[in-house]
């Protein structure tokens, strides 16, 4: 190699050497703000984790390490309760990454928690294009399918999610059995509710037993089993009140349910359920006066839902 | 006892729940009976497959159907007791070759040129293929579809014989497709006299009747060609029709698919999911209204 040669390789090398080092410090530092992101949001310090990874993305968008950030910024703006924001960030995201699955999923996600149902749907079936077998899209469709009223196409999802991941996950149990109930569904809403009460007991799905038993006609389990999910939660007002209402309805226990909506009227005695409930337990044991005379208070009631209309209808009846 | 007392709306919904559970469960004698009419509508009547999923799955006893034209192909389908997944697979595929077999180049040439309508036999064949050689009397929910005697004015009400030339006398769109002869009778789109039979669904015996209303929207498309405005017209005077029906009815579920075309049916599952939101959206509502009506028959 001729000394010329030599000089203008060392020359080069020379030149290089500190736009190399430049850019490997570059790199160091990128992986620093990312791992700092990282462990602010694991501190729970999501003002931080949000400051670091715009700053990282005002350099990186589209780059490596980019979709990590992307995550993390719309992970925090969403532990922060800013869905806005973090739908934003998202579907900025997937414009980089459009068949990125991780953020697709987080974008529908986002879309359900702040009750874009329609728009979640949409996504959640994107991701199943991206990936047949994704369970959280599956899941995510269930639950929106459920929450819009779509029982049949939630129980689809749900059937498919249960098969595919083999889960014992209660609250998916509890929430297929929910649609199954919806959708009058009985014998299979059993089944799921059974599963799930297997997995872990609490009193608002033993409380969806006693429905699940009072549409197959079950009267004597589903007064048991409500009884028992009241045992479990002694606070829930909607467990008490059913309950009154089931034992009013009855001929045989309209007593019962007079002397359980009147023990509910003493804590709340403008209560319209239960003043509704209290004047039909008259109704069914004879007292129709008395009925009458109740059911006038509540259609007098503040307000003009279905409680006071349907008293209003009943005394109209009676003229 | 209970310290987290519940909304008003918490309550309404307790009440209703259990109400709505029992009234769905009485024997069909012990409660009112119950009629469901759908609406003409062309496309947009592709929704009441949507509002008829979520009624289904509502538990909503169906004791009578009546409909007219699109209401009648959904109606009498429904009625002959198909599975939603079928319909929707009918409204997710929907060609015009279905309708007839003329919506061709040549057929549009004898149809300008030569003054010659279009057949919808093929649309007669279709409704066969899909519910066999069924008459009306074998259909599971009795069903009844109205048609336009274009010789008299008269009104058809179809509730006996073949159910495929009933529903196609019903969905028979005049100045487009040739009458469809039927016992001396020349029949078309029964929208012409009756765009929403509320009173033909009473007449079979419904002491509530739910409507369904493909709603149009007649501000967003001006028409721009000759087929176009015949629709037009019919919609125009079935509008005027149908504001004296939803007065007879007891609850109206109206979808807003007021920007699908009559004519266009590649919006088809558009449609269906306006629909299924529409009725769910005016669900309890519903439910309210028809155990009000049936309060007799709960509190007895």
């Amino acid at each position: 190699m001729s000394l010329n040669k030599i000089f203008t390789f060392i020359l080069v090398i020379s030149f290089a050497a500190p736009a190399n080092a430049f850019w490997l410090f570059e790199q160091r530092a990128q992986k620093q703000m990312l791992s700092d992101a990282k462990s602010a949001y694991a501190k729970g310090d999501y003002h931080s984790t949000v400051y670091i990874t715009q700053e990282f993305l005002l350099k990186n968008s589209g780059r490596r390490g980019a979709k990590e950030a992307y995550i993390m910024l719309g992970n925090a703006y969403k532990a922060m309760g800013q869905y806005d924001k973090a739908m934003l960030k998202y579907t900025e995201a997937i414009e980089f990454y459009p068949k990125d699955e991780d953020l697709t999923l987080a974008l529908a996600d986002i879309y359900y928690l702040g009750g874009l149902t329609d728009k979640a749907i949409e996504i959640y079936k994107k991701a199943l294009v991206l990936d047949p077998q994704n369970g959280s899209a599956e899941l995510g469709l269930a639950r929106s399918y459920l929450s819009e009223g779509f029982f049949e196409r939630a129980s689809k999802y749900f059937e498919l999610f249960v098969k595919n991941k083999k889960t014992v996950d209660p609250k998916v149990y509890y929430e297929y059995a929910l649609s199954r109930l919806y959708a009058n569904d009985y014998d299979q809403a059993l089944s799921l509710a059974e599963k799930s009460l297997k997995y872990k007991t609490d009193a608002k799905t033993t409380f969806l037993l006693a429905k699940i038993y009072k549409g197959r006609g079950e009267k004597a389990k589903s007064f048991e089993t409500i009884a028992l999910a009241l045992k479990q939660d002694p606070s829930d007002d909607e467990i008490f009140l059913t309950r009154a209402l089931w034992l009013a309805f009855d001929k045989e226990t309209a007593s019962q349910g007079l002397s359980e909506a009147e023990t509910y009227l003493a804590a709340h005695p403008d209560d319209r359920l239960a003043l509704f409930i209290k004047s039909l337990a008259l109704y069914r044991s004879g007292d129709k006066k008395a009925a009458f005379g109740n059911l006038k208070t509540v259609a007098e009631s503040n307000g003009d839902g279905f409680i006071n209309k349907i008293s209003l209808q009943i005394l109209n009846k009676q003229k | 006892m209970p310290v987290r007392a519940l909304t008003p709306q918490q309550e309404d919904t307790v009440l209703r729940d259990f109400m709505w559970s029992q009234f769905i469960s009485m024997p069909k004698d012990k409660r009112p009976k119950i009629g469901v009419t759908l609406s003409a509508g062309g496309a947009r009547g592709f929704s009441h497959i949507g509002a008829l999923e979520v009624l289904r799955t509502s538990g909503l006893p169906i004791d009578y159907m009546s409909g007219t034209s699109m209401g009648c192909i959904v109606g009498s389908l429904y009625a002959s007791g198909m599975p939603q997944d079928k319909l929707t697979q009918i409204a997710a595929n929907p060609r015009l070759s279905y309708i007839s077999k003329d919506l061709t180049l040549l057929g549009f040439f004898k149809y300008v040129f030569g003054n010659k309508l279009f057949s919808s036999q093929s649309f007669e064949d279709f409704i066969s293929e899909q519910i066999g050689s069924a008459s009306f009397k074998d259909l599971k929910i009795p069903f009844a579809c109205v048609a336009s005697d274009i010789k008299t004015g008269e009104k058809v009400v179809f509730n006996q014989g073949p159910v495929a030339i009933g529903v196609r006398a019903s969905m028979n769109l005049p100045g487009i497709f040739e009458p469809v002869q039927y016992r001396q009778r020349y029949l078309v789109d029964g929208g012409v006299v009756d765009y929403l039979p509320v009173d033909v669904v009473k007449d079979m015996g419904a002491d509530w009747v739910l409507a369904v209303f493909a709603l149009p929207d007649y501000s967003k498309q001006v028409p721009t060609t000759i087929l176009g405005y015949i629709v037009r017209s019919g919609d125009l005077r079935g509008a005027f029709l149908t504001e004296n029906s939803e007065r007879n009815a007891n609850f109206l579920i109206a979808s807003r698919v007021g920007e699908i075309n009559t004519m266009d049916p590649s919006q088809s599952l558009t449609a269906v999911e306006i629909g299924a939101k529409a009725a769910y959206k005016s669900l309890d509502d519903m439910k309210e209204n028809l155990l009000l009506f049936g309060v007799d028959y709960v509190f007895k």
